[in-house]
Formats: structure tokens, sequence, C-alpha cells
């Protein structure tokens, strides 16, 4: 029993940690809005460091766009990329990230462009620190 | 999509087959069966369950990497494949093999619940090998591998949170692990050995089943941030939990004061319509371990 109860205490020790869980704080464009004409950058800020694992822009029912070609390996708070030429319509960014806890979150955001295209972007470099609204 | 779908139905399954597992290791330890069929019909169930959670735990794990990419694609992604290795979910999952492999040990057929039908061993026949250890260690490592990953390693008060957790499971794991041995006993023993061992789990039940639900207060009071949270999916399926808690309780409490004395008065009948409502608790437990594999998988209590 004394056996038992030391392995419990160890087992326990082991397993808890000190790690973080998070939530997507803000993004730019922010979810749910209407933009005028189609946003030069598409950026997500995050509580806390994670690791995004999916950053991609869909168009209605149409295939999914990579926003970065490769994905940052490291944790970092924000993450964001140049988007490609958007025409008018709905869009959909979907992403996952992997918190230091190893939760895997998913999240949508949506946006709408209502006016023209910005001009067309070079593809994006992993990790750019530029700051959400 | 698809990758979410199968990571929570492994986790599903696997929560039911680790627990079940644990479960009828903890039921051995606790419970002469005093019939050797019984005994032997009990560990081989016990040993299945765990090989089978094994395989889902493993699967489960295995689609970690799929999970962080969105896509069936990621497993082969090295390194998606190296970020869920270091992960609490690779910790948990090692812990819970690790436990897992201990319960088949303690259920091996060679064991002293593998026991043939009718075999009494000769003057001659070495003892046979104890695995009461085995099975405690076992089990207390799976109810402790839950408490790995998720939001109880990852809140302010994980300490008091991971000890809570491990008694809220454990108990789990008692209540769970022996629905099945007694329907069992109550279909293949003589009814009076099932009376009894009926009545000496209902003793002990009473006196645990009382702290999965001080267990899960506590870490709802701490894990809770206010009652917004039960306009979130997350809480609609912390409800859905209370809820079939709540009816289990009824189930158990119709068992104790009323099947299980009509059982003992060889009430005609009786055994049946205890069976049916164990099946009815195990169905309500596997419910609620489903919400669980859920709620956990996909929803936070701060969103």
């Amino acid at each position: 029993m004394r056996r038992t109860a030391f392995l419990a205490a160890l087992s326990v020790l082991l397993t808890t940690s000190a790690l973080a869980h998070t939530h997507l704080a803000k993004s730019n464009p922010a979810d749910g809005s209407t933009l005028a004409k189609a946003p030069e950058q598409i950026a997500l800020q995050f509580e806390h460091p994670v690791r995004v694992t999916e950053f991609t822009i869909q168009k209605g029912a149409e295939k999914s766009e990579k926003l970065l070609t490769s994905l940052p390996e490291a944790e970092s708070d924000k993450i964001s990329a140049a988007a490609p030429k958007l025409s008018a319509g709905a869009y959909v960014v979907n992403w996952r990230a992997v918190s230091s806890d190893g939760h895997v979150m998913s999240g949508k955001l949506r946006f709408t462009v209502s006016g023209g295209s910005a001009p067309a972007a070079a593809t994006g470099k992993p990790g750019d620190p530029a700051a959400a609204h | 999509m698809l990758p979410d779908v199968l990571s929570v139905v492994a986790r599903a399954l696997g929560f039911v087959c680790a627990l079940q597992a644990a479960g009828i290791a903890l039921f051995l330890v606790l419970f002469e069966i005093e019939t050797p069929e019984v005994r032997s019909g009990v560990r081989q169930l016990g040993w299945r369950f765990a090989l089978a959670a094994v395989a889902l735990v493993l699967v489960h794990y295995g689609l970690e990497p799929a999970r962080m990419a969105g896509d069936l694609s990621g497993v082969w992604d090295s390194s998606l494949q190296k970020l869920a290795a270091t992960s609490g979910t690779a910790v948990a999952t090692a812990v819970r093999i690790a436990g897992l492999l201990l319960i088949i040990l303690a259920l091996h057929p060679r064991g002293r619940w593998g026991s043939g039908a009718g075999g009494s061993r000769g003057a001659g026949d070495s003892v046979p090998y104890s695995p009461r250890a085995e099975a405690w260690i076992g089990a207390l490592l799976v109810a402790t591998s839950f408490a790995a990953t998720g939001h109880t390693a990852a809140a302010e008060h994980r300490w008091v949170l991971g000890g809570l957790l491990v008694v809220h499971l454990s108990v789990i794991e008692f209540w769970f692990g022996a629905l099945l041995p007694l329907i069992f006993l109550t279909r293949r023993a003589p009814l009076a050995a099932a009376a009894r061992a009926l009545q000496r789990f209902s003793r002990l039940a009473t006196l645990l089943v009382p702290l999965i639900l001080v267990a899960g207060v506590g870490m709802a009071w701490l894990l809770i941030p206010s009652l917004q949270v039960f306009r979130e999916p997350y809480g609609q399926l912390l409800l859905v939990k209370v809820a079939g808690f709540a009816a289990l309780l009824v189930l158990a409490s119709l068992n104790k004061w009323r099947l299980v004395p009509a059982l003992e008065a060889g009430e005609l009948g009786a055994a049946l319509v205890l069976q049916r409502s164990a099946a009815g608790e195990y169905v309500l437990i596997v419910i609620v371990l489903a919400a669980t594999a859920a709620m956990t998988s996909f929803f936070s209590p701060e969103a």
C-alpha cells in the first residue's frame, strides 16, 4: 500500500506541469467583418505562444489555399501572411494551433470583401511579427 | 473534420475500454469470486478490454499529427509527429499504456485469477502468481494518465486538479468496472454467491461513489470562470454529464434498496431485472464518457 501511495504521488508529479492553454485574442480582419477592399495581410494573435499547424484561406466551397508555404516551427503568439489576391466574396480562414499543453485548437475567421481586390501579394514569410488590428 | 471525428471516436472508445479494464482488475482485487468459471470469464473479459484499450490509445495518439494538420495526410508529417511526441498527449499515452500493460500482466491466464474451471492445484504445483499490486498500480496509472494533458494539467491549481481528477476517475473505474462482472455473476454463479458479491459491492459503492460528485464539483469550481460557460458547448456537455450522473444515482439506488434485497430473498425474476438495471447503468456511463471525450477534445471552459 505504501508503494502504491508513493507511485500515485510520483505519477501525479510526473504528469502535471506548468502549461499554458490559449485562445485567439485578435485577428485581422476581425471575425465577421465586411471590408470595402481586400485586406493586404491576414494576421492572428493568440493569448499565449502556440505552434500554428494549419493556416489556410477558402472562398465558398472552393479548395482551400495555404497562406504560407511553410509554417513556423517555433511557438509564437502571432502569425501573419500577405493575403493572396481576393475578389469580392465571402472568405474563411481556417486555422489550427497546438498550445504548449499539447491541446489542439482550431478556429475559423470569416470575413467578406465587398469591393475590389488589393494588388497581388508575394507569398508571406513565416513568423512575420506584423501586428493584428 | 475527418481527423477530428476519428480522433474523438478512438478517444471515447479508448476511455471505455481503459476504464473497464482497470475496473475489472480492481473488482478482482476487491471481491472474491467464489465460482472459478465466473472468475476466469471475468478475467478474460478484462484482458480483452485491456488489449483493445492499448490499440485504441495508440490509434488516438497516431491521429494527433492529423488533427494538428486538419487532414489525414498529417499522419506522415515528421515535424507534427515530433510535436505530438513532445506534447502532454504523449506523456498521457505512455502512462496509460504502462498502466494497461500492468493490468494485462495482472489478468494473465497464469496468474491467480487465471485458475481454470474446477482446477484445484495439486500438492506439487507452484503457488500461482498474485497480481494484486500490478492491478492496483495499473488501475492507478490509468486514472493518473488523464491528468497529464488538457485543462487539469494547464490550469493554475494543477496539483489540486490532478489529485481531484485521479480520485474522480479511480472511483469511476471501480463503479464502471464492476457492472459487467456483476452481470456475469447474476447469470452464471449461484444466486446466493451473486447476492453476497452485490451486497459487498453496494456497501463499498455507497462510501466511494459520492467522491465522484465531490471531486467533480471541486474541478468545476476551479476550472469554470463563470456561469456563462453553460451557454457554451463545454458547459452544455458538462450538464449532460451531470444529468447522466443523476440518472445513474437513481438506478444505483434502485439496485441497492430494491433489487439486491429481492435477489437475496430469492424473488423470481430479480436477477433478470437487476441485470437490465446494471446494463442501463453501463450505457449511461458510456454516454457520459463519450460526452467527456467530445468536451475535452474540442472545447474549453474558458471559451
